[in-house]
Formats: structure tokens, sequence, C-alpha cells
């Protein structure tokens, strides 16, 4: 049995829902939206009595230019304003070197930036409020401000559950 | 809804949660045994069986096969076995990344799909090394020398430094469907391009030493210290790869009794002929049998080696002629024109003598031992060498009279100067 509290044996986390394919985010907001399966491993299994958690990838993002910080936020209706659903917002995805990440370069292989951030809370309160239905996820990046044209590439977004 | 949400998330032993509703039954109070946890853990664990597999299936086929010259089907066998023994331990990362960023009810068919995937860029270069390889020039060993060599010069070039950052790429993966599966197939095949573009001189080097024992832990070696080190060592994997590259230089130049002297062991006979037969007044052609794994199938890739022709037990109560041996030779080839077929001369001096013996001395009649490696040696460089079709022929000097000689057996044996 898995024991409470083991730092050397970590909770095994199982993926739960993807995109099924690579999407392009520019400097407008990008909504996409996956299915997510009920868990069946480790994540369904646990009994270690810790709170399980839900984690969101945002994998393989690559670029040639330079592209503007994203803001992700989960099941945001469409039009409204961000500002107005903080309990939303997953993660920010800051852009720093992501140029030089889209390269090979020296012993680095080009794989992008990736980001994963703890949405736990983020869901429970869509759960509460009965704005998501565990099936599908909704997922929005808004840019900040950008003067000029830009455009990335999101090898795929994922959720984990753990 | 939300309650079992909460539930869920709290790691609630109640059974209406989420996951219940979905699954048929939400499993609580279990969780799984360290054994279980453990393969858990580590999905990638039935790929290390098969890495654990392939080399003893090379290690037990390598006492048996090693040096020898193969089938082009057993040889791509051995190929892939290599790949599999040799470079997928390498890319076990990458196989549990794929199981992991795949659900949980298709992660060893993400495993199967990338395997795939990986291997055949392996098997396009194993299909071509296992066809040059059936070149009898390529059964010595300056060719891995030059190989290795190769894989060193290889190793400083800014396409292998780029190559080996391609090992560790990773590519998106669908998580159902056909997308999923072909995405599985293309990471691994994105790896397998990146594994071949980074090791191809070094697997061919261990491929043309005939999947030596001691080549592929070397060339392991060489890849562990570029792959598993945060950063690759590549100055101490440089040297290690010139230093094979040294060891097969001094193989292939060495004087043979230098290089093999621990190897001088017993004789082994490498064609034999299956009953006795008797020489007339003409010529006669006798095969010799050989085995499907003999050593004549590599006889160029063991310089060390010598080779000789034994005529045993000739027995005749008559004064018989001379004899001249040949290899090979033609059935309607002149013989003064294969001077470089001659094996050696048998002048039967004594043969009734040897035959009656004397008093404390058996009759087991004459026997000849010729060195053939020479005229093995130039017959094997052919490309219709074929060990099977191994004929011995011997030639009557003119003779008027009767002549029935009677040879026990003819043997053709593989030694090492200084061995037994």
């Amino acid at each position: 049995m898995q024991s409470p509290h083991d730092p050397n044996h970590p909770p095994i986390p199982e993926m739960v829902g993807a995109t099924s394919d690579p999407f392009a985010i520019r400097a407008v907001p990008t909504f996409i939206s996956f299915d997510v399966q009920a868990p069946t491993g480790p994540a369904l299994i646990r009994d270690d009595r810790m709170p399980r958690t839900a984690h969101l990838g945002i994998e393989n993002i690559m670029s040639k230019v330079p592209v503007p910080a994203y803001a992700v936020y989960l099941n945001l209706p469409e039009g409204s304003d961000p500002a107005r659903h903080p309990f939303r917002y997953a993660g920010s995805l800051p852009m720093f070197g992501l140029v030089e990440m889209s390269e090979v370069r020296g012993h680095h292989p080009a794989n992008g930036l990736t980001y994963r951030f703890d949405v736990t809370t983020v869901l429970l309160r869509l759960a509460v409020l009965k704005e998501w239905d565990a099936r599908t996820l909704r997922v929005t990046f808004i840019p900040e401000p950008w003067p000029q044209p830009a455009e990335a590439q999101v090898g795929r977004v994922s959720l984990y559950f753990q | 809804m939300t309650p079992s949400l909460n539930r869920f998330f709290r790691n609630s032993r109640k059974t209406d949660s989420v996951a219940a509703e979905s699954v048929g039954e939400f499993i609580t109070g279990w969780g799984p045994q360290p054994a279980v946890a453990l393969l858990w853990r580590h999905p990638e664990w039935w790929t290390v069986l098969l890495c654990g597999a392939a080399w003893v299936t090379l290690l037990a086929a390598g006492w048996q096969h090693s040096g020898h010259r193969m089938p082009v089907m057993m040889e791509l066998c051995h190929w892939m076995l290599m790949v599999m023994a040799m470079m997928v331990p390498f890319t076990l990362d990458r196989v549990r990344v794929a199981a992991e960023a795949s659900l949980w009810a298709r992660r060893n068919r993400a495993i199967a799909g990338f395997l795939a995937g990986y291997l055949v860029p392996w098997l396009g270069v194993g299909v071509l090394a296992a066809w040059v390889r059936q070149a009898s020039w390529t059964q010595s060993y300056a060719v891995p020398a030059a190989l290795f060599g190769l894989a060193a010069v290889w190793m400083v070039t800014p396409l292998h430094t780029r190559a080996l950052a391609g090992c560790h790429r990773r590519c998106p993966l669908a998580p159902v469907g056909w997308r999923a599966d072909r995405d599985c197939l293309r990471f691994g095949g994105t790896i397998g391009i990146a594994c071949v573009a980074s090791c191809w001189p070094l697997m061919l080097a261990c491929a043309f030493t005939g999947h030596s024992v001691i080549a592929m832990a070397g060339g392991m070696a060489v890849s562990a210290l570029e792959r598993w080190p945060y950063r690759p060592r590549q100055r101490q994997a440089w040297q290690a790869t010139a230093a094979l590259a040294g060891i097969y230089f001094v193989l292939a130049v060495l004087p043979p009794v230098t290089a093999f002297a621990e190897q001088a062991s017993k004789p082994m006979i490498a064609a034999v002929t299956s009953t006795p037969f008797i020489l007339g007044a003409k010529a006669t052609h006798i095969s010799l049998s050989t085995s499907e794994d003999s050593v004549l199938w590599h006889i160029n890739h063991r310089p060390e080696k010598r080779y000789f022709l034994g005529i045993e037990n000739l027995r005749s109560g008559i004064d018989s002629p001379a004899f001249a041996v040949y290899l090979n030779l033609p059935p309607d080839g002149d013989i003064a024109k294969s001077s470089q077929l001659f094996a050696g001369h048998m002048p039967l001096f004594g043969v009734r003598e040897a035959t009656r013996g004397t008093a404390g001395v058996p009759g087991t009649g004459l026997t000849y031992r010729f060195d053939v490696t020479d005229v093995l040696r130039r017959l094997a460089s052919q490309p219709e060498w074929d060990p099977a079709r191994l004929r011995v022929s011997f030639i009557p000097e003119r003779w008027e009279g009767k002549a029935e000689v009677r040879v026990g057996q003819v043997v053709l044996v593989e030694s090492v100067p200084g061995g037994r």
C-alpha cells in the first residue's frame, strides 16, 4: 500500500484527457476544448488518504517569432471579460526563451516550452458552481496586448489526475 | 456531480464519485501492492525485459556464431537483436514519456507503437548492413577498425551533436483513436531516425565484428557516456571509440600468433569426408562435408587461423603412383593453369610397407598433412565461394599399371600456430 506523505513515492500521475492535434495561438484569444475520460488507473485506485490533484499541461509550445505571454483560463464563457472570472484562472504562460527553445541548439532538442499548472482548486470551484461536467474541458488562452502579429504552435493541452 | 468531484479530489472512500459514474465501480479501500506500484511507476518494465532477452540471445549465439558469416536473414535477425540490446536501453526515458502521455488503458499499446516506429529506421540500415556483410572483404578486422575510426570522427561533427540532441525529442500524442497510434509511431520514428543519425557508424562497426560481445559492450559503453549523463561526456566517448578502433586495428595488423596466443586451442575440424574411398590411376574428385556454421564461412575473418588438409590412412598392397592434390579444381580445368589451387604432393613412397606394418608397428598406412591456408583464403575471397561445395582432387602421375589406394579419411582442420 502507498503510505501517506512518502516523498520517495509520489502519486503516479494519470493522463485523463488531451487535445488530439497541435493548434496555433495568436495575438487574439484562443479557445480549445477536449474530452476528459474517467481515471481508470492509479488516480482512481489511490488510497493513501491524501487529496487528489489535477494538473493542466501545456506542452511543446514552439514558435519562430516572439509571442506575448498568455493567461490560461478554464471554462471561460466565450466573449466574456476574463477579469470578471478570476476563479477560472489556471496560470500564466511566459514566453521568455520560446524562440531559442524551438530550435536545436547545442545538446538541447527543439521541444519548445512546456508548462504544468495545478488546477485542482479551479476545477473544484467550477464543479461547485456547476460549470464543469467533468467530461469536457475548455481552455482559453488570453494574450497580453501585443502590437505585432504573433503565432505559436501548441503541441498538446492535457489534463492529469494524480 | 459536485459532491462527487469533491469526494474524488479529497480521495474519499465514498462510492458515488465521479469515476464511479463512468467506470461502473469505484474501487476503494485498495491500493496497489508494492510490486504492482513499481510496475505502474515504470511502465517501461517490459521493454527492459525485451532488452535483457536480446542480450541473453546474443550472448548465447555469440559462443557459436560470433565472427561467422551468416545468411542475410540470420544477419538481419542478429542486427535487430543488437539494436534491441544496445540502443533501446537508451530510449527507455522516451518509452516512459510515451506511456505517461497516454491514457492509462492504452499505455502498453503506446509503448508498442513507439518501439515499432523506433525500430523501422534501424531495420532499413540493418537490411543494407546484412547485404553488404555477405561480401567476403567484410570478413576482416580491418573493416570494424575503419568503422570505429569513422565513428570517432563522426562524434566530433556538429551533425552528430544535432542528432544526439534529437534523441531527446518529445512529440505530442493524441489521446485516443487512430491519431494516437499514428502519433506513437511517429514519436518512435522521430527518435529512431535521430538515433540512426547519431550512432550509425558505431552500430555498423559492432555488426561488422560479427556481433562480437566485446565490441557490443564497448559500443554500449560509448553510447551510455553520450546518452545517460545530463551533459554528454563526448570527450570520454570519443576516447573510448578511438580505443575500440585501435584494438581492432591491432587485431587487423598484428601477427596472428601475437594477437591470439591465448586462443591457441585444439584444432577444429572444418570439413571431412564421410566414408573411405579408393584412388585409382585416373583423377579422383571428392567432396568434403561441412556444417552450416562451419568456420570456412568466415575464413578471411580469422586471420590468426591456419588450415591444414589431412589425407589419412592411405593404404595399398601394390605400388602406386604419386598424386597431386588440388582444392576446388574445375572438372575440366587445366592443371597447368591451376597452380593457385595446388594443395600438396603425395609421393606415396613406402605405402606398401606402411600398409603391411612391421613388428610392433600397426599397418595404418601413410598420412599427409598440407597447409592450405593460402589456397583457401584465395578461394574465400572469390564471390562464388561456397564452403558447402569444397572439393579435393587427386591427380595421379602418369601410370601404366594398376593402382588402388584406399584413403581412410580426408579432413580439413583449423588451427593456430603454436596451438596443439
